[in-house]
């Protein structure tokens, strides 16, 4: 069809625009070839515009815009009397200069144009750097190297067989474990009593707990051997994830089973027999108390203590156990001091304080050297290693720390690390950093267990963990250290209170021996310096001398509390009526008024009544 | 003589919002008077003046009106706007230190 003859309908709507066809009007005016066709002009100039407009790839209404100013550019020419030749060859390169007006009339669209087309670009410049960071991201793999458990197994490797206390120990639970009752049952007793084991000469179990530790004393003996060693032993080796625990399946990236075992799946079932082990001792000590055999009295403090000493390493759960039979020990000592003392001569008082007072710091009782590992471990297994210390993060590697941080409940996140993982790639921590970011908290935290609480209340590991918790950014930067970060704040406030009670039972024993060779108890605790006490204890609290003083002709020791107020040594009790000895809060209206007694604490509550009444 | 394009492409847009200062004028008009008033050396094809005058209009140095009265045929005429002004008034200033510098330099006048 000739584009000069009448055009269709369906052409005119096709060039008409969609004002005109609001308004109801069909004009087809964007009919850019009918308006060239109809130009009466030459036909070769014609089909110049024409190509023109056709290369310029522009809108209608632009393409308009250039055909009528090339019709009247050219009728112009004409009309000064060039001919149609001159004028298509003076005009130049068609296909340059519908380049050029392609260009140009693009730079007179609107802004809004101008907004999306630059946005359209952002886009399509993101997915193609998304679909390289995918490529580059699925292509990694971590090469795991260093086999940590290994590390940790070198003590026990090292030592001697006679150095070792583990096979004792199995010895022991054997015996146990075929006995009635066997020693599992022996801590779990219903009815809200005392487990059999934790009975005392006042409970209703006692003659029971005799007789099982009557006949149980060759057993009894392979204990106090056993803790006599200088080497635990117990090999740590990874285990399957055990069947019907809830929580996400493991990584199928990394099974208990592989070449470099995961530090993740190490398993520690030896340290509820060990606590159990120690409570059993603890048992004897009472009965040998209770029978005024102080040789045997402080033959089982010595295992228990022992006991404590070889588990204190590896992971901070296993130095919590080790505090944890500590504390069982000074209770048992602080009960021999209190209830009956003339049972035990000045030198075992003295070597019990001795004993006692070997910690100084947390750093003494609780080491993070485990985590630091643990960490180094899912490093290797998250990151991909260049030989020189960096790398970059994995789909393994995201799938282990979603596993670890337990964020999607038994499914493999496949579709997850898809999307999430290239993104991680900008957004997370380099292998280099996450290990010098590791290194550099685990630093401050063993730092921080050398230092009282009261000296920084706020531990700066928790702080930037916090900080990190915050920001959308650094949560998925340090995804890592916010899942496996130890939590250092609890981890001291529970070693600074054992070493508040201890400190007090150390002053207790000094009282103890003074009163012995005095007659009665000194007027204040300097008295007991130097020859019964190196110093008097400082007050975890403030930082000043604990508290002493006699109430019913009893010392009692204490430290003045979270509201920094000596009220006398009468305990602290929060709002709900339960003691409430150890905070380490700024006084304000919310710290419970009262004091924290660090001896005896297991007097604490009748103390407590008496100076109410009073 | 022709001009090097890159030296056309500082001197075309000035030439033309020279040219339009002294008033309207649509395309062919601007070609011939390019032609006349530089004895040729400004001269340029077609194919460069129209993207040049939409590039001014983008940039607002000139504005275009389509005027459908005079004759038969619509034209498109376009005219210096007030920022096109100033601009000219900048240029000109430039090309004068620029003329002197070359001059000192030995490369224009005696």
């Amino acid at each position: 069809m000739s584009e000069a003859a009448p055009p269709t309908l369906i052409r005119q709507l096709r060039n008409t625009p969609m004002r005109d066809l609001v308004r109801g009007r069909v004009t087809g005016r964007l009919d850019v070839k009918r308006r060239i066709a109809t130009s009466e002009l030459p036909e070769p100039v014609k089909s110049l515009i024409q190509r023109i407009v056709r290369i310029s790839r522009l809108w209608k209404l632009e393409k308009l815009d250039i055909a009528d100013d090339l019709i009247a550019h050219f009728r112009d020419g004409l009309e000064s009397g060039a001919t149609p030749a001159e004028l298509i060859n003076s005009f130049g390169d068609e296909r340059r200069a519908a380049k050029l007006i392609r260009r140009a009339k693009k730079r007179n669209r609107p802004l809004p144009w101008h907004i999306l087309r630059a946005f359209v670009w952002i886009l399509v410049a993101l997915v193609a750097l998304y679909l390289g960071l995918a490529a580059y991201f699925f292509a990694g793999r971590p090469t795991p190297t260093i086999n940590y458990v290994d590390q940790l197994n070198e003590k026990t490797k090292r030592a001697s067989p006679e150095q070792l206390a583990w096979p004792l120990y199995q010895k022991v639970i054997a015996q146990l474990s075929g006995t009635e009752p066997n020693h599992r049952e022996m801590i779990v007793y219903p009815g809200g009593e005392p487990d059999l084991i934790d009975q005392t000469p006042s409970g209703p179990r006692w003659p029971e707990l005799v007789a099982y530790l009557d006949a149980h004393s060759d057993v009894l003996k392979l204990i106090r051997q056993a803790a006599a060693k200088p080497v635990l032993g117990f090999n740590l080796a990874t285990g399957d994830w055990p069947k019907g625990l809830p929580g996400p399946l493991p990584p199928r990236s990394v099974r208990p089973s592989d070449k470099i075992p995961p530090l993740i799946f190490v398993l520690l079932p030896h340290l509820n027999e060990m606590r159990t082990i120690a409570r059993l001792a603890a048992a004897d000590a009472r009965l040998a108390r209770e029978r005024g055999d102080a040789h045997q009295f402080m033959r089982d403090c010595t295992a228990i203590n022992g006991i404590s000493d070889q588990l204190r390493a590896d992971f901070l759960v296993t130095n919590l156990v080790s505090l944890g039979i500590r504390e069982v020990l000074l209770n048992e000592v602080e009960s021999a001091v209190t209830e009956k003392p003339e049972q035990l001569s000045d030198t075992n008082l003295q070597q019990l304080a001795h004993r006692l007072s070997v910690p100084q710091t947390a750093a003494d009782l609780i080491s993070f050297d485990g985590e630091r590992l643990m960490l180094h471990d899912s490093i290797q297994r998250m990151y991909t290693d260049d030989g020189k210390g960096d790398g970059r993060i994995t789909p393994e590697g995201i799938e282990y720390l979603t596993w670890a941080s337990s964020i999607w409940n038994g499914e493999h996140p496949d579709a997850m690390v898809a999307l999430s993982g290239p993104a991680a790639l900008v957004a997370g921590a380099s292998r280099r950093e996450m290990r010098a970011e590791a290194d550099h908290m685990m630093d401050v935290a063993d730092a921080q267990l050398n230092q009282p609480i009261r000296e920084s209340k706020a531990s700066p590991v928790e702080q930037q963990l916090l900080e990190w918790s915050h920001s959308p950014t650094d949560r998925l930067k340090y995804a890592l250290l916010l899942t496996l970060m130890p939590r250092v704040d609890s981890t001291r406030f529970i070693s600074d209170r054992y070493l508040g009670h201890r400190d007090g039972v150390i002053t207790g024993i000094a009282l103890e021996l003074y009163r012995r060779h005095s007659g009665r108890y000194p007027d204040t605790l300097q008295q007991l310096t130097p020859t019964l006490l190196p110093s008097v204890p400082v007050d975890r609290i403030t930082g000043d001398p604990v508290r002493y003083r006699l109430i019913n002709g009893r010392p009692i020791v204490y430290s003045v509390g979270a509201d920094r107020d000596d009220d006398g040594g009468r305990p602290a009790i929060d709002r709900q009526g339960n003691p409430n000895p150890a905070q380490w809060a700024q006084p304000t209206s919310g710290n419970p008024d009262g004091d924290w007694i660090l001896y005896p604490q297991s007097a604490t509550p009748t103390q407590a009544s008496t100076t109410r009444g009073k | 003589m022709r001009i090097e394009r890159e030296l056309m492409r500082g001197a075309g847009p000035v030439a033309v919002m020279r040219l339009l200062s002294g008033g309207e004028k649509y395309g062919y008009e601007l070609v011939e008077l390019l032609a006349q008033h530089s004895d040729g050396v400004l001269a340029m094809g077609q194919s460069t003046l129209y993207p040049l005058l939409y590039n001014l209009q983008a940039k607002g140095l000139i504005a275009a009106r389509l005027d459908k009265d005079k004759g038969s045929r619509p034209r498109r005429y376009y005219r210096l706007t007030d920022k096109g002004r100033r601009q000219l008034a900048r240029n000109q200033k430039q090309w004068e230190a620029l003329s002197v510098a070359m001059g000192k330099l030995g490369l224009i006048g005696g």
